[in-house]
């Protein structure tokens, strides 16, 4: 049985597998329907109809109108009905926990702890404020005193707390009694990634023997959509299947989507003593800041390249083993030619060999939960051999010149892996994840 | 690569404090703050930044006088922050002050940041114009809504909330290239994130890192949120004898507003640069409670645990605990948790004596285990106890734990701090003086 005798890594760290995953996406609300949607390549944006959006500057997203959450023990008019971001990551951690086979009661509740990059809820509830503004200008006037006698009235407590970044992650503890650390990371869109890293350290330095990890977000809210539209980053062309375009010249920004991935990392010994399938190992992790400026990234892409470096070299991966690159590519004009570029300059002639697709091109950008959705493509990839296209790919970028995978997926030997997730203010992550068996 | 052995324990990095930044109701300097909280002053007063008149609670430890201006040197980006990351840039600007580090004497790469802050602190301002124009005979009319929104609301206006936005600002100004990560687990948050960071210098990851956090929620959608959970201490007579944590007659705690600071550092690069060393630090553990998503349990079961793994972490022994910084909010039910799980932890041993931070400064939420970790530190330092303001009868959990009405010296060795939040989710830090 090569490859699994050894529990740790020359450095006394421990080795960490994943052993379960979940998720709720626009391409599929389970594993398999996901994988397929990724491999026939069939665009998962759709227009948005969650609230009339006629006039908004941007009318479509990688939403689900299909999501229906099973309650998981909450009746709707419990004060802790979770909000629909919760939702979603409760449903993908119910299957993630499930394809583990975990059985929680044999566990020590204290090893096993939930590391989330879990965006806000609805930052404000739009309808309830609309309601103040209404009744303070019956009264007369916006003032600010108006405004607070109605929203002493009118602001629920109870739900503005549940809205709260940190709160998934309660839930989360609370469905399967678990009283390891709890901890949330809002690292804008890397911070599905990061939390994976994360938790992937807890393990490997003892901490905790299993961590619940992923990310969840849902942002096709009103306010969320005019506040990424204003700040430019969305794309504005309103064509449900072609708008999301990553590394092709015709790009011209994002696409919103919403969804959840989560993941059960586990130490290496405890899985195989409890036999469980064992899809992939994580590998490495690295963590940077551009340090440049809030919305642009490095030209050189000073900080992209050192996080893939320090992940290579915390998963003590030689360049040349890594056989795909799932990237970041959120289809903006900046981010792609960005990328390419840090991936040239970390794998250097190699760079051309490599294929690399963007998962984006086909549910959008989910923002906290899209490195933990990317992670799951990740690792079926891996598992499966074969890679999902980066989708609507037609006009060449001089910018953008590797090999993405051009509209139809690819199957390849992939041992190992690395995944990109960059965000706002000069955030990046990397992780490198490879098969369980190879060594 | 992967060797068949039992892992040898490799000599741990050890990681010290050698720069602080504080700014809170008590003042805006390390210096202000620290000899208000020696004097035991509290920072509490009547709200003073907006119109409070109609709250039923109208008092907070505000930061007054706040300019960032003379904090932040680029004017521009002032604009883009909301007041939460302002405090932030500022008190980490004072910290790396402190450290004597400055630009271009160290490694970028080798200096992170991880930081806690709170999340939603989005203000009505921001919307009052395009929903007073979206109305349509009473109701959010979303398709004037869509096109209003465009021309009314301050383009830039996500970044002044994202919340890793402080962490993002504060890496810009000071270079710090290294690992970046922001926390937000509500009143846990700075715990959490300082704990994160020195993990990080203990693993190699980093020499360097700024840590702390920041909050400020004494806004009018922050006080109206806390009024109606019902958890506020009523105004009362005297603005400072609201806040009395552990006194039997707690009735809440006192919203406040603030950032604190400080930079981990490990220990041969702090000495060999010969930077000053307020102490160090030496174990973190984190837990949280399963009874509810958003209530703690009665009996503090996490805090009791992760105060455990924090001294396992430390391989301290509770003797060796010469004070106990307690999160200590004011609210009864969070109080008892507290007293219970601490009087289970000592059940062993004397009861440390105890001091609890917010009884000053107020609760400054997602900046509070920061705030507290930075007190005890200087306490730790100084060999001297900061007192529990306006305790006078204790509850009867808390009757076995030694506190002073006034600062009191003390022989310093070790400090254990304490956070708590919604859910019972618990983060424990332990610090060590550096000449013990």
């Amino acid at each position: 049985m090569p490859g699994i005798q050894s529990l740790q890594r020359i450095d006394g760290r421990r080795r960490v597998v994943v052993t379960g995953l979940g998720i709720v996406s626009p391409a599929g609300q389970d594993l398999k329907s996901f994988w397929t949607t990724l491999m026939q390549g069939r665009s998962a944006v759709r227009n948005i109809t969650y609230f009339p959006a006629g006039t908004f500057p941007v009318r479509i997203a990688g939403w689900i109108p299909d999501f229906v959450f099973n309650g998981n023990g909450y009746s709707s008019d419990n004060k802790f009905y979770p909000d629909r971001r919760t939702q979603m990551a409760l449903s993908a951690a119910d299957q993630a926990v499930q394809d583990a086979g975990l059985s929680f009661s044999r566990e020590r509740p204290d090893r096993i702890g939930v590391y989330l990059g879990s965006g806000e809820g609805s930052c404000i509830d739009l309808k309830a404020l609309t309601e103040i503004v209404r009744r303070s200008l019956l009264d007369g006037e916006l003032s600010e005193a108006n405004f607070l006698i109605h929203a002493l009235a009118i602001v629920n407590a109870d739900q503005a707390l549940k809205s709260e970044a940190g709160s998934s992650p309660m839930y989360l503890a609370r469905r399967y009694q678990v009283k390891g650390p709890n901890l949330n990371c809002l690292t804008a869109c890397a911070a599905g990634s990061q939390a994976l890293g994360e938790a992937f350290r807890r393990i490997q330095h003892g901490i905790a023997d299993i961590m619940i990890s992923g990310g969840t977000h849902s942002m096709i809210q009103p306010l969320d959509v005019i506040g990424f539209s204003l700040l430019t980053a969305l794309s504005t062309r309103n064509d449900p299947e072609k708008t999301s375009r990553p590394f092709d010249a015709g790009r011209d920004g994002f696409v919103l989507g919403e969804g959840a991935g989560i993941l059960i990392l586990e130490e290496l010994s405890h899985a195989l003593q409890r036999g469980a399938h064992i899809y992939a190992e994580m590998l490495g992790y690295g963590s940077t800041a551009d340090s440049y400026r809030i919305t642009d990234t490095h030209p050189e892409a000073r900080g992209a390249i050192e996080a893939m470096r320090r992940a290579l070299r915390d998963g003590e991966t030689n360049m040349d083993e890594i056989d795909y690159i799932n990237a970041h590519g959120t289809s903006t004009i900046e981010n792609d030619a960005m990328e390419t570029l840090a991936i040239k300059q970390v794998f250097g002639k190699r760079a051309y060999q490599i294929p690399v697709s963007s998962t984006k091109s086909i549910i959008g950008h989910l923002i906290a939960a899209a490195g933990a959705v990317e992670m799951v493509a990740t690792i079926l990839s891996i598992n499966n051999n074969q890679a999902h296209p980066t989708i609507n790919y037609e006009i060449p970028d001089p910018w953008c010149d590797l090999d993405y995978i051009p509209n139809e997926a690819r199957a390849f030997p992939i041992r190992k892996a690395q995944s990109n997730s960059f965000g706002f203010g000069g955030q990046n992550v990397s992780l490198v994840v490879g098969r369980f068996d190879y060594a | 690569m992967i060797h068949l052995s039992v892992p040898v324990k490799a000599e741990r990095r050890r990681v010290v404090v050698t720069g602080l930044g504080i700014i809170c109701s008590l003042g805006l300097t390390l210096e202000e703050c620290w000899s208000a909280i020696k004097k035991g002053c509290s920072g509490i007063t009547p709200i003073s930044n907006f119109c409070s008149a109609p709250l039923p609670i109208s008092i907070a430890g505000e930061v007054k006088n706040f300019a960032p201006e003379q904090f932040i040197q680029n004017r521009k980006s002032i604009k883009v922050m909301g007041r939460h990351i302002q405090l932030a840039v500022a008190a980490a600007q004072n910290a790396f002050q402190d450290s004597g580090l400055e630009l271009g004497n160290f490694e970028p790469e080798q200096l992170g940041v991880s930081f806690g802050t709170g999340t939603l602190n989005a203000e009505y301002h921001d919307f009052r114009d395009v929903l007073s124009a979206s109305l349509n005979q009473g109701e959010l009319d979303y398709h004037i809504f869509g096109k209003e929104a465009q021309q009314q609301v301050f383009p830039l206006w996500l970044l002044k909330y994202i919340p890793n936005m402080a962490a993002s600002h504060v890496s810009i100004m000071l270079n710090a290239r290294g690992p970046s990560n922001t926390i937000t687990t509500l009143c846990t948050s700075s715990a959490h994130a300082i704990g994160e960071g020195f993990w990080m210098i203990r693993n190699g990851l980093a020499d360097l890192m700024i840590t702390g956090g920041s909050d400020a929620q004494v806004t009018p959608l922050g006080m109206v949120k806390f009024t109606r959970l019902g958890l506020l201490a009523p105004n009362g007579s005297t603005p400072s004898e609201a806040g009395r944590p552990f006194d039997q007659s707690h009735c809440g705690m006192v919203m406040s507003e603030g950032a604190a600071v400080l930079i981990l550092e490990e220990l041969s690069h702090a000495l060999k640069r010969k930077a000053k060393t307020y102490g160090e630090i030496i174990g973190y553990g984190a837990s949280t409670d399963t009874d509810d998503p958003l209530e703690a349990h009665p009996d503090g079961m996490a805090l009791e645990i992760a105060a455990h793994h924090a001294l396992q972490d430390a391989e301290s022994r509770l003797e060796e605990i010469s004070f106990v910084s307690l999160a200590g909010s004011g609210v009864p039910f969070m109080d008892i948790a507290e007293a219970r799980a601490m009087s289970r932890l000592f059940s062993g041993c004397a009861c440390p004596p105890a001091t609890a931070p917010k009884s000053m400064i107020g609760h400054t939420h997602a900046a509070s285990g920061a705030m507290a970790s930075l007190v005890a530190v200087l306490s730790l330092r100084e060999g001297l106890l900061p007192p529990i303001l306006n305790l006078r009868h204790p509850i009867p959990d808390f009757a076995a734990f030694p506190f002073f009405p006034v600062t009191t010296a003390l022989a310093t060795q070790s400090a254990l701090v304490n956070t708590i939040s919604f859910g019972g989710n618990s983060a424990c830090l332990v610090f060590k003086a550096c000449n013990a």
